[in-house]
């Protein structure tokens, strides 16, 4: 009787995920300096079983307001909103060919695989029903993939021979800083088998992140610095147009 | 050559900046105006958010303003007691504007805002010049001389009269007091110095002579444009140094330029173009305001 207990209890065990995939990246941190128009981060690895391979890359969540135009008295302006929270603030996903290998949904609403299924919620509803928040949730999703903010397979993941693979993803100058999480996941029927995580750094670095600190954290200071160099600029303008 | 802005928090191209830069302050020299209210549009029209270009706006005017101040300063063009109170109304009115900003921010409609502000300003200053310059040619080519324009009666009634002895009047230290404050909520709204609407109404409300005009309107900028950057930067923290400096370059080298060449070209055909180009821009943001846009939904700033 013991036996057959300790037998089903091995049975119904969640597997354990053996290092059947490992990646990395071509370089951990993303630098934002002064003449940063984006970057193209690599991403290679090895699978070292048969299967499909899923690459996610999410920074850190945001809460974002989406705004819809109306229009009143003949002028357009932003006449609803909603918030929506746990919004990513960048998310790409790349796997090879067109189609994403299958999954159940529970597992790619688990792991967010594809925009449609982020877990992007209403932070207010404002009594407004099911389907218009909804289609806002869709306007959040379609806006964030215009600006580049989403890449949904935009670059295709690239199998080479039986083991490795690469693809690349562009963080664009407008990229919120922080701690990036790439996830790489092997699914075979159905089922993933294994996963790996990595990270990136997204920072500011340089001059303009002391001026972006300096903006913040001494507000008044900066203000008065502003108006200072503003000023002498102008003074030195001034006597620059007279030796003429 | 590309250059990322730390509180745009977006790359432009510098040469661009540096263009822009020049061709304002070529108007500016050529005009005798800030060029705040082509400069802020320009930027948005760039990409840069409203909120910062209004905000960085107010930063490079004071460097113009200073600029400019100093040269009429040395030729005693600059009425210091005048200016004093439409500064103090400046100071009260630049404030309020920039907390009646973060209020519009906070709501999502500051883009309407300074949308529908330069709309109706621009429009009514632009046919006010297009009409007085028109006027203007023609009286000069009939040989007819303009009267000076005398202040209406009821800023005539009002109360608390003192002696302005560079402007040679007599009148309420109310009136530049309110003309102060009505222009400081504007200017920094729309990221202008107020020039083009303090120059006329120092002309025909109060009455002050056209040499004194420009000096003192541009040392009330300066202090105004300086008290509205100090609030931008400190409550809402929206000011670009590096946007600033850029844009200052080219306009420094830019009014040079115009100044020369504006005294090679008639003064009335100017003021026609200018209006015209006023005029100009004015449409193209009702346009914008009133057509149906290409994208009903957008983002607003991450928090």
């Amino acid at each position: 009787m013991k036996k057959l207990f300790i037998f089903v209890l091995l049975f119904f065990a969640t597997p354990v995920f053996a290092s059947g995939i490992t990646a990395s990246l071509d370089s951990h941190t993303v630098a934002i300096t002064i003449y940063f128009t984006g970057n193209e981060v690599l991403l290679f690895g090895a699978a070292e079983e048969a299967g499909d391979v899923i690459v996610l890359v999410q920074g850190p969540r945001e809460t974002r307001t989406i705004r819809k135009k109306g229009r009143a008295f003949g002028v357009w302006y932003n006449s609803e909103s909603m918030e929506f929270a746990n919004v990513p603030g960048y998310y790409a996903i790349s796997y090879s060919g067109d189609n994403l290998p299958s999954l159940s949904k529970g597992d790619l609403l688990r792991h967010e695989i594809l925009p449609e299924n982020l877990n992007i919620q209403p932070v207010n509803t404002k009594g407004q029903s099911p389907e218009v928040v909804e289609s806002f949730r869709q306007a959040l999703i379609e806006q964030l993939e215009q600006q580049n903010s989403i890449a949904n397979n935009t670059n295709k993941l690239e199998r080479l021979g039986d083991n490795l693979f690469r693809t690349s993803f562009f963080i664009p100058s407008n990229a919120p800083i922080g701690t990036y999480r790439t996830e790489v996941f092997l699914v075979s029927e159905g089922k993933i088998i294994s996963a790996q995580a990595t990270p990136l750094f997204v920072s500011k670095t340089g001059i303009e992140a002391h001026i972006y600190n300096f903006a913040y954290n001494y507000s008044a200071f900066y203000g008065v610095m502003a108006i200072f160099i503003a000023a002498i600029a102008g003074y030195i303008a001034n006597e620059a147009m007279r030796k003429r | 050559m590309y250059i990322y802005l730390p509180i745009a928090e977006i790359s432009v191209n510098a040469f661009v900046l540096l263009g822009l830069g020049g061709m304002v302050g070529i108007m500016s020299g050529l005009f005798g105006v800030g060029g705040g209210f082509l400069m802020t549009p320009l930027l948005i029209f760039l990409g840069i958010p409203p909120a910062v270009s209004v905000a960085t706006e107010s930063n490079q005017i004071v460097a113009s303003s200073v600029s400019g101040v100093l040269a009429h300063w040395r030729r005693g063009n600059v009425d210091f007691k005048m200016g004093g109170f439409l500064l103090a109304g400046g100071l009260i009115g630049s404030t309020l504007g920039v907390v009646i900003f973060s209020i519009l921010q906070d709501i999502g409609q500051i883009d309407l805002m300074i949308s529908l502000c330069y709309v109706v300003f621009l429009g009514t200053i632009g046919c006010l010049m297009f009409v007085e310059g028109v006027n203007t040619f023609i009286s000069t080519k009939k040989g007819r001389i303009k009267r000076k324009p005398h202040p209406p009666r009821w800023i005539k009634a009002m109360p608390m009269k003192i002696r302005f002895r560079k402007s040679k009047l007599y009148i309420s230290l109310f009136a530049p007091l309110a003309i102060g404050v009505f222009v400081g909520v504007l200017s920094a709204l729309m990221g202008v110095g107020g020039g083009f609407i303090m120059v006329p109404a120092m002309i025909y409300l109060l009455g002050m002579p056209t040499s004194v005009v420009i000096g003192t309107s541009l040392f009330q900028i300066i202090f105004v444009t300086a008290n509205a950057t100090f609030f931008q930067s400190y409550l809402n923290q929206t000011v670009d140094v590096m946007l600033a400096l850029l844009l200052l370059l080219g306009g420094v080298i830019g009014a040079q330029f115009g100044t020369r060449l504006g005294d090679k070209v008639n003064g009335e055909k100017m003021r026609i173009l200018l209006a015209a180009i006023v005029l100009a821009v004015c449409g193209k943001l009702l346009f914008d305001l009133v057509i149906e846009p290409n994208n009903l939904y957008s983002i607003a700033g991450a928090k």
